[in-house]
């Protein structure tokens, strides 16, 4: 039995616009990070070169911006069921999200698009839980495969 | 003084054209297994996925596959590759906003051509440091001509 989509998946043409997205839990590890550094060639040292970034007045190394784009991809997807795809992401990164630290991925959905084919944004937040703050804030668009 | 100087100015406006190698199915792996993001939609047998989703991968590889292979003379001190940028102060780069639009989804054995293009340079001044945001438009056609990705991003260099 496939245990990705969420138990209660939501469907585009049943859905309303304040429903709440499945929450992810997320606790990135330096491993993590490097592996995922190495799957997107991006070999920045703020994510793994912890004398580096201290050098820059960041205390330790953190989780790559990309990462925590594609947990906002992921709770949309695990939220809704087999059959649809996403159509776009808008991220920022608003703070630093240290590696190791606690994160809460939580969303709403935000717009219907009856005309399009019953594509759908939601609206996602990565919070830190560890320092009670949100990190990355994204836009998150879905459509029917 | 300004970081951004005339000569770094007549960088907007400039265009690169680079072309990735075929999505593969190690890309795809690796994708998946590094972000955790095991959506049986993707194309890889382990996640069971069914015969009809027509091998679609991870939307954001398209990020990975395009990455430029470089040697080591090649990256900024930060880590980052040099590419085709403008060297603006010390020639270092964080990421600032990205959005991505898939008009279509990528699949096993694209290549995707792609095309970016200098938007624009702002300097802004921030607690610790001034800085530029450089805008960064781009689009990603497959082998057919199919556009698949446009994607916006602004660059914080300093």
């Amino acid at each position: 039995m496939n245990k990705y989509y969420s138990e209660d998946a939501l469907e585009l043409g049943a859905v309303k616009v304040g429903q709440e997205l499945t929450h992810l839990e997320k606790e990135p590890t330096l491993v993590d990070v490097v592996r995922f550094c190495a799957a997107i060639r991006n070999f920045h040292r703020f994510h793994f070169d912890q004398e580096f970034i201290q050098q820059h007045g960041i205390d330790g190394n953190i989780v790559p911006g990309f990462l925590t784009g594609n947990w906002c991809i992921e709770a949309v997807s695990r939220s809704f069921g087999a059959g649809h795809e996403i159509s776009s992401l808008k991220f920022r990164n608003i703070a630093t999200a240290p590696v190791g630290n606690h994160y809460r991925i939580t969303g709403t959905v935000k717009e219907l698009n009856a005309e399009n084919n019953g594509a759908i944004t939601c609206e996602v937040t990565v919070t830190d839980v560890s320092a009670d703050k949100p990190v990355t804030t994204a836009t998150v668009g879905l459509r029917q495969r | 003084m300004s970081l951004l100087t005339p000569e770094i100015m007549t960088w907007v406006g400039r265009s690169q054209e680079f072309k990735s190698d075929p999505i593969s199915l190690s890309d795809a792996r690796g994708f998946v297994a590094s972000s955790g993001d095991d959506n049986p939609l993707y194309a890889l047998p382990e996640l069971g996925h069914s015969e009809d989703c027509d091998a679609y991968v991870s939307p954001m590889i398209y990020y990975a596959v395009t990455r430029p292979f470089v040697s080591s003379k090649d990256f900024a001190e930060d880590g980052t590759v040099m590419e085709l940028r403008p060297l603006i102060g010390t020639g270092q780069t964080m990421g600032g906003s990205v959005s991505m639009e898939w008009l279509e989804p990528l699949k096993l054995g694209d290549q995707l051509h792609g095309k970016r293009t200098l938007a624009s340079l702002n300097e802004k001044e921030g607690r610790k440091r001034t800085f530029v945001i450089a805008e960064w438009l781009t689009e990603y056609w497959d082998n057919d001509g199919n556009l698949k990705v446009r994607e916006r991003y602004e660059q914080i260099l300093f």
